[in-house]
């Protein structure tokens, strides 16, 4: 087996292992192109990651809404020895209004960025199964 | 509750892999722990353990397989595991075991272990995968892992560039920090790296995730600890002077790794710990003469010592570039254990290994031009800070 087949299967497998049934369904969105979380019923404050209950108040009632789709560089940087991408893998964290900073896949090479700079969703597809969100410069290719 | 004192520290000599078997390690550093307070074997009551590697083989029931190590019967013998902060939470369960009276002399022993296909794990790439695969989803949780993070470097590199941006420091002045922690450890005879170094030596060495060069950050290697906890009635008759723990903080914001809405170049956890543990040994941070911190990058190692209040936000650099904090410095004496970035960092094992410096330093058995230390910090934490557990301790 590869090095990347074997990071394949597991992720499937971790994912079920250590992913709640919000976490699955979050993916099972990303799957479907739709970028979503969590947000309550009571104090209507979106989560990220997304969850079952609200952690702001506590309360047990959430519904499923879209993140935005656009938002702001807030950090980023880059490692070397990546175990799913190959290098340079720029890693960020992405400003939504409403949501906070996530991490996420910059799909920019580390020279072209800064703090600031705007970016877009973008959708990441690997090993065949799992999707995942990135993040391009507006502008940008694709 | 009653007092509880600090009676022996051990460490082992940090280096990437153990030359024996981790058993062995355990019984030596233990045995010498217990030596360095006077105490034998049979005076030990309570064993408190951390997992042997957070990031590698399972090791279920590892407590009750050093109780059979060590052919004792205890009256406590348990594991505890945060992440970075596991030493420090299992510092804390011995504490209580000493202060709630269960025990006299309570043992806490900590260990890391870095695992590698090439060296002793006698593993092949493929077993190796699927060991750090399994391990590394089970740190960063599925939704961060699944974008192969392999170290957390790029989290904490994150929060350095975050950290420049906000205060203004420069890349040139954070390299003092490697620079001038390098006096510490040049006198630990356990730190992995004693060479002196200067700020050109940061910038040329390789980048890891940009701010950070190989330099700025702690290497993860194997290594233990022992710190020997023993009541106010075992300390007096004991040789050595015993050190004392007067504060205890502890603070967890409920996020992974990053929180999503709060800053990740200042952090909550640090503040709410030490202002606990600060409040309880009634002192302020200006009485401290050492401070042990979890700094595993330069930046980490700033924001800390800020967020602790010893300097205001975007200054502790320049107690790094004069040489104030290092060991013949005249302001707080920063990391005599030799610190994370140059003594090498086994992670579950570093807290330990700063209760080791901190120790020594007060009791007088470091190299210094200082005078008497009476005061010290020992802080450390676990995810991307947050998490920190805090604690104050007095040398009689
Ligand atoms: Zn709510």
């Amino acid at each position: 087996m590869n090095p990347k087949e074997i990071i394949g299967n597991l992720g499937q497998a971790c994912l079920r292992h250590y992913g709640d049934e919000a976490t699955l369904k979050f993916f099972a969105h990303l799957k479907a192109r739709e970028f979503k979380s969590t947000r309550c019923l009571s104090c209507r404050k979106i989560g990220y990651p997304p969850r079952a209950f609200c952690p702001f108040c506590g309360k047990g009632e959430v519904e499923w809404v879209d993140l935005p789709r656009s938002g702001k560089l807030y950090a980023f940087s880059q490692q070397d020895r990546a175990l799913r991408f190959t290098k340079p893998d720029v890693l960020g964290l992405v400003e939504l209004r409403g949501v906070g900073h996530i991490l996420t896949k910059i799909a920019a090479p580390i020279e072209t960025l800064r703090i600031g700079l705007p970016v877009r969703l973008d959708f990441i597809e690997i090993e065949g199964e799992i999707v995942l969100h990135q993040f391009k410069q507006v502008g940008g290719q694709g | 509750m009653r007092k509880a004192a600090i009676a022996g520290v051990a460490m082992s000599p940090i280096a990437k892999h153990f030359k024996r078997p981790y058993k062995d390690e355990i019984r030596a550093v233990v045995e010498a722990a217990l030596s360095d307070a006077g105490l034998a074997l049979t005076d030990v009551d309570g064993m408190v353990f951390t997992p042997p590697g957070i990031a590698g083989l399972s090791h279920a029931m590892h407590a009750h397989h050093m109780g059979h190590l060590f052919g004792l019967p205890l009256k406590t013998e348990t594991m505890v595991e945060n992440g970075g902060a596991t030493a420090a939470q299992a510092l804390r369960f011995g504490l209580y075991e000493v202060m709630s009276k269960r025990c006299d002399v309570c043992v806490v022993c900590a260990i890391d272990i870095r695992l590698d296909p090439t060296a002793d794990s006698g593993m092949d790439m493929s077993q190796f995968l699927t060991v750090t695969v399994t391990s590394l989803f089970s740190v960063y949780g599925p939704i961060d892992a699944l974008y192969g993070l392999g170290a957390p470097i790029p989290y904490y590199a994150m929060s350095a560039q975050r950290y420049l941006h906000e205060t203004g420091v420069t890349r040139e002045q954070l390299s003092w920090v490697p620079v001038t922690l390098r006096l510490s450890s040049a006198r630990i005879p356990e730190a992995m790296y004693k060479e002196t170094i200067g700020p050109e030596d940061v910038t040329a060495s390789p980048v890891i995730s940009p701010p950070l060069h190989l330099l700025d950050c702690s290497a993860f290697a194997s290594g233990t600890a022992a710190t020997v906890i023993v009541s106010p009635r075992v300390a007096k008759e004991l040789k050595k002077r015993p050190v004392w723990v007067v504060g205890m903080g502890e603070w967890h914001d409920p996020s992974s790794f990053f929180s999503n809405t709060k800053p990740i170049s200042t952090f909550e956890s640090i503040r709410r710990a030490s202002k606990e543990a600060f409040r309880q040994a009634r002192v302020a941070p200006s009485d401290l003469h050492v401070a042990e911190v979890y700094g595993v990058f330069s930046a980490t190692e700033l924001i800390i010592l800020e967020d602790l209040g010893l300097f205001e936000r975007g200054t502790a650099w320049k107690a790094f570039a004069d040489g104030s904090i290092g060991p013949d410095g005249t302001g707080v004496w920063v990391d005599p254990s030799g610190s994370r970035l140059s003594l090498g960092h086994p992670a579950a094992a570093t807290p330990l290994m700063e209760v080791w410096g901190a120790t020594r330093a007060l009791r007088g058995e470091l190299q210094t031009s200082r005078s008497k230390l009476d005061l010290a910090l020992v802080h450390a934490e676990h995810g991307m800070l947050n998490g920190s557990s805090v604690y104050i301790l007095e040398g009689a």
